[in-house]
């Protein structure tokens, strides 16, 4: 599946885009962290094909997972 | 009542019908904050005064840098050193004076935030900083206002409209709904050294203004329970879906005076997720 990248996070990654074989958002999240360490400094919301998930779901090929930071710039 | 010179002026909006006069009457009477007159507070002042918003505060307490030109496209070279909103409200008022602007000339702080956005019907969140970002949203949860947040970093934008009244009278999500937390002070700390394109926020600000006037004359779909996430390199425009979620309210003052004693610093908001 497609990760997407926003703000800072795609600073860290280097990427706006990464693909991940995650089974569930806790997956997905431990991995991303093993591979990028740095991003444990930053908080973040994930976005499941668009909508906020604040449980363990479970992710499928086809989802668009999107890591969102806020931005306090202005 | 609109003066024949402001059905003049106004004539392009008063021929759309979904504004016509009804609708520029209640821009007219309408009381709209901008907090903060940087990047994206310029645009937002610019189109709200030029489209005939009746009343527009400013709250800055900042002076003009010269580092600030490059996107905050209301001062010019001769206005470095002087304050912010003096300038701000001049050049508005030369662009329509038929508004009222009133100005705040200090820091937005827990002390004197009810006081000044008692008396508007929208603030517009044009700030550069997390701490006044969830001060504005907590006195506005408080206060049942909407307010409209734009946020930027280096070539991506994000808008909502949190706190907002829908049609069926159920309040929209929060900022602390969409983000609970800030990032710590060190990872702050190294954003403040990133650049930005100075078209962001001329396009994020325009996008907030477009919300204040949707708003107000009620037309439109307001941008409330979502995220909208815009690239300028890409141009690709995005969404997250986010719900009122009233488990994080807990770190929202409950009263006006619970407000005022809490430390809105960064590390006692990270702090308080912790708890």
């Amino acid at each position: 599946m497609n990760v997407l990248l926003f703000g800072v996070l795609a600073d860290v990654v280097g990427k706006s885009e990464i693909r991940s074989d995650a089974k569930d958002v806790s997956s997905l999240k431990e991995n991303m962290f093993h591979d990028f360490p740095q991003l444990k400094k930053y908080k973040f919301q994930i976005a499941v094909n668009k909508e906020r998930v604040e449980n363990n779901i479970s992710l499928n090929d086809n989802d668009e997972i999107a890591l969102l930071p806020p931005f306090a710039g202005g | 009542m609109l003066s024949k010179e402001e059905i003049s002026r106004y004539s392009k909006q008063l021929l759309l019908p979904e504004i016509g006069i009804k609708g520029q009457e209640k821009l007219k009477s309408a009381r709209v904050l901008v907090i903060g007159a940087g990047g994206l507070g310029c645009p937002v002042l610019q189109y709200l005064a030029a489209a005939g918003v009746g009343t527009l505060g400013i709250v800055d307490f900042d002076v003009v840098d010269e580092t600030n030109l490059q996107r905050q496209i209301l001062y010019s070279t001769e206005d470095i050193g002087k304050s912010k909103v003096i300038v701000a409200a001049n050049k508005i008022s030369l662009l329509n004076p038929f508004i009222k602007i009133e100005v705040v000339n200090d820091k937005l702080e827990t002390g004197n935030i009810f006081e000044i956005i008692a008396d508007y019907g929208v603030a517009v969140d044009c700030s550069d900083n997390f701490e006044t970002r969830y001060l504005i949203n907590d006195a506005c949860v408080l206060l049942n206002k909407p307010f409209v947040y734009g946020g930027i970093h280096k070539f991506e934008g994000q808008l909502s409209v949190f706190n907002y009244k829908s049609s069926d009278g159920n309040y929209g999500a929060t900022y602390r709904c969409a983000f609970p937390e800030p990032h710590s002070e060190e990872t702050i700390l190294n954003c403040s050294l990133t650049g930005v394109l100075g078209t962001l926020p001329g396009i994020i600000g325009t996008l907030q203004a477009n919300e204040v006037i949707k708003m107000i004359t009620g037309i439109g779909e307001v941008c409330s329970e979502k995220i909208v996430l815009i690239n300028a390199l890409s141009l690709n425009f995005s969404e997250m879906k986010i719900k009122r979620n009233e488990n994080v309210w807990n770190n929202i003052p409950k009263t006006k005076e619970e407000l005022k004693n809490k430390d809105y610093s960064l590390a006692c908001l990270n702090m308080e997720i912790e708890k």
